[in-house]
């Protein structure tokens, strides 16, 4: 399967293009608008901010940058704070992907059980997905808040110290995380409801015509026949909290310390603090290319499995 | 005896079943209940005097009710027409995203043409492009395009967003074959394939997709 999948590839990529064919050239038709705002709006400055990312970058007079190789590479290898926000970043991702995944997944199926109230619990799992990342950190802001936040008011009851969520060296990224799964399980649920919903309710007839239990409905059936909408979310969330920004920006500001410092928020301090724009470009890059490594390896990993299948 | 048996045992297989959608009930209407629990704090507190706001013991119910907060809101800062503009450019967005890429989408599951995996492929590989990382070039090509200080300038960079292509693409991708070829027989163009058979088997799909789309714009303009 996979091997016949490459060669038909190389074919595609060999075979010129015949505009005399009415379904080449209706393909093109079709694709061309896109491709025309993608390239401008998209891949152009792709290239452009590789190309920044080889000078020292001059911001206010780009033709007067010094071009100094990779040498922006080179010192971001060697940046130990560079180093604290990548494994910042990995620790949300940690926290929050797999959570997301399953607990959309688990309020889809149960949503889509014959439950009371479809209509109203759909609307609230969604709603914060809405909202706006700094309301949503100004509302989580107050509910941590360690003197007047509701949240530790509760707990204390229950705890002599609670901790101090956000300033705390150990909580700070957890809380950070829950909320961001509040914000945004919403996003997943919907797109795994209307997966679920699309799998044809014959095979669960069939099922239990031929006596199955739920649980290999569940895995025979349902989780087969949901995968691509699972990996497409997998993949997305993985690829949106490896960016993650706003939240941490707003509530933490990457502190205490550095401790809660990602990626994205470091490339922005650099850039817009540091006005240092070829080394951010540079984090940047870097940053771009672990994603596309990681979710390729991730997409024709499970693409050639469901080939086979 | 055997006539008393038979009644529990349905009983029990009965109970069971309905513990267990207890239990679903209990799950997914207490997730509701945490789900609402920091709204009805945000609703609370901007009703508050400012005294109230940092009070020790959380009220839910605000002692003193006030509407100062809204009033300075909406007399303090041009709100309703940053309303209007943030709405006009989620909606034109929203339109065009939907537009093209159902357009491509289509092209790239249901129509034969050279190079369309690698097409799928540069599209894939950029929805992984960090935003930020992308801001300063892009600000450069706009300049270039002198759309600085035009909704285009908002526009357009978000109409390119690789996503919708994906999720569109998972979606159509499912849409059987045949179904196509069908219509093909009856002579329909390849246009009135995609407009009156794709569009419209795949309305779930391309709804989830405008509201996606308008809310993460919406959120963009107004300060994601």
């Amino acid at each position: 399967m996979a091997t016949e999948d490459e060669s038909a590839s190389r074919l595609d990529a060999v075979r010129s293009i015949d505009l005399s064919d009415t379904e080449t050239r209706a393909g093109l038709l079709f694709a061309t608008p896109y491709l025309v705002v993608f390239s401008i709006f998209l891949l152009y400055p792709l290239f452009l901010g590789f190309y920044m990312s080889l000078f020292d970058w001059n911001v206010f007079a780009p033709s007067q940058s010094e071009f100094i190789g990779l040498e922006n590479y080179v010192r971001m290898m060697n940046d130990p704070v560079f180093w604290s926000a990548f494994r910042a970043t990995v620790y949300f991702v940690v926290l929050t992907v797999p959570t997301l995944v399953v607990f959309g997944l688990a309020l889809a199926l149960g949503v889509n059980r014959n439950v009371k109230g479809k209509r109203f619990l759909r609307t609230v799992y969604f709603s914060p997905y809405v909202l706006t990342v700094s309301v949503v950190s100004l509302i989580w802001m107050e509910m941590y808040a360690s003197d007047y936040g509701p949240i530790n008011y509760y707990l204390s009851y229950i705890l002599a110290d609670p901790p101090t969520w956000l300033n705390s060296f150990t909580w700070a990224m957890p809380a950070v995380a829950f909320a961001t799964v509040w914000w945004t399980v919403g996003f997943n649920f919907i797109i795994l409801l209307a997966a679920r919903q699309s799998v044809p309710e014959r095979l669960y007839e069939a099922a239990r015509i031929d006596g199955a239990s739920s649980w290999r409905a569940f895995k025979d059936i349902t989780l087969p026949q949901m995968r691509p909408a699972i990996m497409f979310v997998s993949v997305v969330q993985f690829i949106w909290s490896f960016q993650v920004f706003g939240q941490v920006f707003v509530m933490t500001d990457g502190g205490p310390g550095n401790s809660t410092q990602t990626i994205i928020m470091y490339l922005f301090r650099v850039a817009f603090r540091q006005q240092d724009f070829g080394y951010a470009a540079a984090i940047g890059y870097f940053l771009f290319f672990v994603l596309v490594a990681v979710s390729l390896a991730n997409y024709y990993f499970i693409g050639r499995d469901g080939d086979a299948s | 005896m055997s006539t008393r048996t038979i009644p529990v045992i349905g009983d029990r297989i009965k109970t069971g079943k309905q513990l267990r959608m207890a239990g679903l009930y209990a799950f997914l209407y207490g997730i509701a209940f945490l789900f609402l629990l920091p709204y009805a704090w945000m609703l609370s507190t901007s009703l508050k005097t400012e005294q109230h706001v940092f009070s020790q013991v959380p009220q839910w119910v605000p002692p003193e009710v006030t509407f100062e907060w809204y009033v300075a809101v909406l007399t303090g800062a041009p709100m309703i027409r940053w309303f209007l503009n943030t709405f006009l450019i989620a909606g034109a967005t929203t339109i065009i995203v939907v537009v093209l890429n159902s357009m491509i989408a289509f092209a790239l599951t249901k129509l034969d043409w050279p190079g369309k995996r690698i097409v799928f492929a540069v599209i894939i590989a950029s929805f992984m492009v960090p935003v930020f990382a992308n801001m300063v070039p892009l600000f450069q090509v706009i300049a270039q395009f002198g759309l600085v200080n035009n909704p285009l300038a908002v526009i357009l960079p978000f109409s390119a967003m690789p996503i919708g292509v994906f999720l569109l693409v998972q979606f159509f991708k499912d849409l059987p074959d045949e179904v196509i070829e069908a219509a093909r027989l009856d002579g329909f163009s390849t246009f009135q394939i995609y407009y009156r058979i794709v569009l419209p088997l795949m309305k779930p799909a391309i709804a989830a997709l405008s509201l996606y789309t308008f809310v993460y714009t919406w959120n963009s303009s107004s300060g994601r």
